[in-house]
């Protein structure tokens, strides 16, 4: 460690912002300057394949023209991320909360069961994508399954048609993520008071009552961080879902994220591809500012 | 109906809940193992045989990833190994979290006990979070082009840094938040300069909080599959991405597909098994303790 | 409002373990109708367990429990019609101080009109009107501690079990509440249970005390007789504040007199002399005797012990002189101010009508 002069002793704020220096230098470097970048780059049409980003050809507001108006693609993927995100997290929250109501009591195995349940959610994205691209394939164990509960030869094709491919996105994330779920809710419920749910017992009100009346309403905060958290992650969906339909078949799968990675790094058009990140970007911050910062403060 | 048929009821229900979802939940795994362990006539079920169980097990599969041989050797164009991704990740993985852990800790010591960065810094970095990967991506991506640093070490090191540095302040910051602020204090009427204070006598007591984020941010390098696919293509792709590039390549050989994905896979179950205890704390950023 | 008058509740050899950990051992006793009954002991002893099963929150191991000659040892709660009362009171800070009151009957399924009429009352009786529209949340800690009362009242409960319901207050606010709570049991003739772990409210309140220690039932019986007429030791000691001063003794024969050697001093305690030969097991005693009984003198007096004084705490309306004696201490306590100054050489003389004597064996003998 380097020595540190006297004045240190004295000044414990400087002492503060020299661990923070660090921080800052990299955050600014590597987050400021491109993001600069990426704004200007959006009013150009640049693709790397034209040349140097500085020389791009500059076209104003072109690309945010062309994203509201022109582009059906766009919109598209973000009403179909939109929906299976909804769809997702809310089967996780109802999953995960039914789970963790099981587990708060002790019993025998339970440690046992918490680190079944906790597994998938720890499994890697992209192994998970590939787990279950394995699965269903045409001759794999989803449909063999499938065969021996019906009695029949079943040989679905996930993959080929878009509402079954989709249904195997949704499997796959909440496989992937109702443990998360399941974790949050139950450090909730551990965390309750017990008073007011054994007051409600000895009132006379039966576990769905109890449930109902006083557990529900508490976790009301819990509830909404966990489902904010959840949300804005599965928003991003994209590492499961690439891996398992590549967007297709054709783009009845296109991810918002998945959209942007075609259109920015298949197509190159990383100018428009710019505008449709900022467009996000300022979505997001508008998202956050009206609701999330709300229920930040209210804490 | 009384307490004790009561209570007998909800064991049962209780039971009859778990075993079939937890069946159901480590099914997926359990399957990618035991294929992976398959030799190749088992690879896919029969009409009379689904084939849940294997018969007979074998490490070929395994082998063949580090060294394509025999008969697998023909039936795939597949000339590429194991060796390059599994490096790369163990690399790339524990350079960055080690290089995140040290900026972040100093950052989130800096938070926690000065307010450093401001009152909202922690709620900045949430923010952080919010935005879809792919818009962060194309940034990053111009930059690295113009400084050269795509498909490199170096690149792709401080890339996971930077962007797993929320995380690490998020969790470290709940870790020294713990400790009460008398400790300092109490150094430093002891004699102790603030370094002195933040090195010797808070670090070591935050070292459970420093392994367990350690291995918090690790798994979060491990995973990263958007990062890695844009930003390198030869050198230095990471596991992830060798599952989504091998797709093609291998076809129908289930086997290697399997064992390649257990790879991938495992290190980061078994940490996750681990820090078990601490999930609630990382995934929360630090807003929700158990 | 025609409450319904409080029923018997008796307990037969009660008993809880976790695991091989007993809380609570073989307690039988029974609360008459009406009774103001205290369970009294320190923390752990296992009074709250007993609660919690009376309550039907917790299922004992073994034992019975029985509301009005029913046994109710394994219904669920709602079968009981117990009021508990929280030591944090538990008020359902969500929802309205009216919603709190209709909660238990709500539950019950009666009709809105019902429900209104009787929260009303109830609100009366407990001066919550104001604050009907105000959540849970919102209110002071009066107000809260009503409420939790109002809740448990409304369902018209056979009896009512307290936890502690004052130990959230300071002292001034806690000798008000302790007067009004047992104005409002004799007004509306509960039954209560009053758990707590504070002697002086226990013996202010209660009909009867029953006081506990890990788990077991060491006396039950009036304030009077666990304060004059102690048990065992544990009782005795427990009991009163400041605690009764307790010395090691044995008990010798000399010249007919049966006398209680402490090594520094001796007393003739013949006139117990029947007594103590039947119940001593031998010659091993620890005398008792509470400060508030030994008076002190300037003067030599006969069956006095010399003692030095060590510590001097002017209470205002009493003094605690510490004693030495010898190798041991002895507290006295005197009305008024008394001023003694350190080392001083005073006299006490023991109320022999008060004294105990103590088996090792922690038994109690005499008066």
């Amino acid at each position: 460690m380097q020595n540190k002069p006297v004045s240190w002793y004295k000044r414990p704020e400087k002492f503060a912002l020299l661990l923070i220096i660090p921080l800052q230098i990299i955050m600014n470097l590597v987050g400021l300057f491109p993001l600069i970048a990426e704004i200007y780059v959006s009013f150009t049409d640049w693709s790397p394949t034209s040349g140097e980003w500085y020389l791009a050809r500059f076209i104003g507001l072109e690309n945010y023209y062309r994203v509201f108006f022109r582009d059906r693609l766009f919109w598209e993927a973000i009403g179909r991320t939109l929906f299976l995100t909804v769809i997702c997290v809310f089967t996780e929250f109802l999953l995960g909360l039914g789970l963790a109501l099981l587990f708060t009591d002790n019993f025998f195995g339970k440690r046992f069961f918490t680190s079944a349940i906790l597994l998938p959610m720890m499994v890697v994205p992209a192994a998970t994508g590939y787990m279950f691209f394995m699965m269903f394939q045409k001759d794999g164990p989803v449909n063999a399954i499938l065969s021996l509960i019906t009695g029949q030869s079943i040989k679905v094709d996930w993959f080929v048609h878009g509402d079954t491919a989709m249904f195997t996105i949704y499997l796959a994330d909440v496989w992937q993520w109702t443990p998360f779920m399941f974790l949050l809710m139950l450090s909730g419920l551990l965390a309750l008071p017990q008073d007011p749910i054994n007051a409600a017992k000895v009132l006379g009100a039966s576990r769905l009552q109890v449930f109902r009346h006083v557990i529900l309403p508490m976790m009301k905060p819990l509830i909404a961080i966990a489902l904010l958290l959840r949300g804005i992650e599965a928003f991003k969906m994209f590492d499961a879902a690439y891996i398992m339909t590549h967007g297709g078949p054709g783009t009845a799968t296109q991810t918002v994220s998945m959209y942007m990675l075609e259109i920015g790094f298949r197509a190159w058009r990383l100018g428009y591809v710019a505008a449709e990140a900022l467009l996000i970007v300022l979505a997001m911050l508008l998202f956050a500012w009206f609701i999330v910062r709300p229920i930040f403060l209210k804490r | 109906m009384d307490l004790r048929t009561q209570k007998k009821i909800v064991t049962v229900l209780r039971y009859a809940i778990l075993i079939p979802v937890t069946v159901i939940l480590l099914f997926p795994i359990y399957w990618m193992f035991t294929t992976s362990l398959k030799p190749p006539e088992e690879w896919t079920p029969t009409p009379t045989n689904p084939r849940i169980i294997p018969t007979r097990i074998t490490l070929d599969n395994y082998v063949f990833l580090f060294a394509p041989f025999g008969v697998m050797e023909t039936f795939a164009q597949f000339r590429e190994t194991i060796h390059m991704p599994l490096a790369n990740s163990l690399i790339l993985s524990g350079s960055a979290t080690v290089l995140a852990l040290i900026i972040g800790t100093c950052a989130a010591y800096a938070m926690s006990r000065y307010k450093a960065g401001g009152e909202f810094a922690p709620f900045q970095l949430l923010m952080f979070r919010m935005f879809p990967p792919i818009a962060i991506i194309v940034p990053i991506m111009i930059l690295y082009s113009a400084l050269k640093w795509l498909d490199t070490a170096h690149g792709m090191i401080v890339f996971y840094t930077v962007v797993n540095m929320p995380f690490v302040i998020w969790l470290m910051k709940s870790f020294f938040d713990d400790i009460p602020k008398d400790i300092d204090e109490a150094a430093m009427l002891d004699g102790c300069s603030p370094p002195q204070v933040f090195f010797k006598v808070i670090l070591p007591l935050v070292k459970p909080g420093i392994a367990v984020t350690f291995l918090f941010i690790f798994i979060m390098c491990w995973s990263d599959f958007l990062g890695a696919l844009v930003l390198t293509y030869r050198y230095w792709f990471t596991l992830p991405i060798a599952l989504s590039k091998y797709q093609g390549l291998f076809g129908y050989l289930y086997g290697p597909m399997a064992a390649t994905g257990v790879i991938a896979a495992v290190p980061c179950m078994v940490i996750g098994i681990i820090i078990q205890k601490y999930l609630v704390r990382g995934f929360t950023f630090g807003a929700v303790k158990r | 409002m025609e409450l319904s008058k409080g029923e018997k509740l008796e307990l037969e050899e009660l008993t809880k373990y976790f695991g091989n950990f007993c809380a609570v051992d073989h307690l039988t006793l029974t609360v008459q109708p009406g009774e103001f009954l205290c369970l009294l002991g320190p923390s752990g002893c296992g009074k709250t367990t007993t609660l919690n099963m009376i309550a039907g929150l917790l299922e004992p191991t073994y034992g019975r429990i029985l509301i009005g000659g029913r046994d109710v040892t394994y219904l669920p709660p709602k079968e009981r019609k117990v009021g508990l009362v929280f030591q944090s009171y538990a008020v359902f800070t969500h929802m309205t101080v009216y919603e709190n009151l209709a909660f238990g009957l709500k539950i019950r399924k009666l009709t809105k009109e019902e429900i209104d009429k009787k929260v009303k009352q109830v609100a009366h009786i407990l001066q919550l009107e104001d604050v009907l529209h105000v959540k849970g949340g919102n209110l002071n800690l009066d107000q809260t501690q009503r409420t939790a009362l109002g809740r448990a009242l409304i369902i018209e409960p056979a009896f009512f079990l307290l936890d502690e319901p004052l130990s959230n207050l300071d002292p001034a606010l806690r000798a008000v509440m302790r007067v009004k709570l047992k104005q409002l049991q004799k007004e509306l003739s509960q039954t209560v249970v009053y758990v707590t772990h504070d002697q002086l409210e226990a013996m202010s309140m209660a009909d009867r005390i029953a006081v506990m220690n890990a788990g077991k039932l060491q006396q039950i019986g009036t304030p009077d007789e666990v304060y004059n007429k102690p048990a065992n030791k544990f009782v005795a000691n427990f009991i009163g504040s400041p605690t009764m001063n307790f010395i090691d003794c044995s008990l010798a024969e000399k010249n007919g007199h049966i006398i209680l050697d402490a090594g520094d001093f001796t007393l003739d305690v013949t006139r117990f002399g029947e007594i103590l030969k039947k119940e001593t097991c031998g010659p091993e005693v620890i005398m008792g005797i509470r400060p508030e009984h030994i008076q002190v003198s300037r003067e030599p007096v006969k069956n006095a012990i010399k003692g030095k004084v060590a510590l001097v705490e002017p209470l205002g309306t009493e003094t605690i002189l510490t004693m030495r004696v010898g190798g041991k201490e002895i507290k006295t306590l005197l009305l008024g101010t008394y001023r003694a100054s350190i080392g001083e050489e005073l006299y006490l003389i023991p109320n022999m009508d008060r004294l105990h004597i103590i088996d090792k064996k922690t038994e109690k003998v005499v008066v």
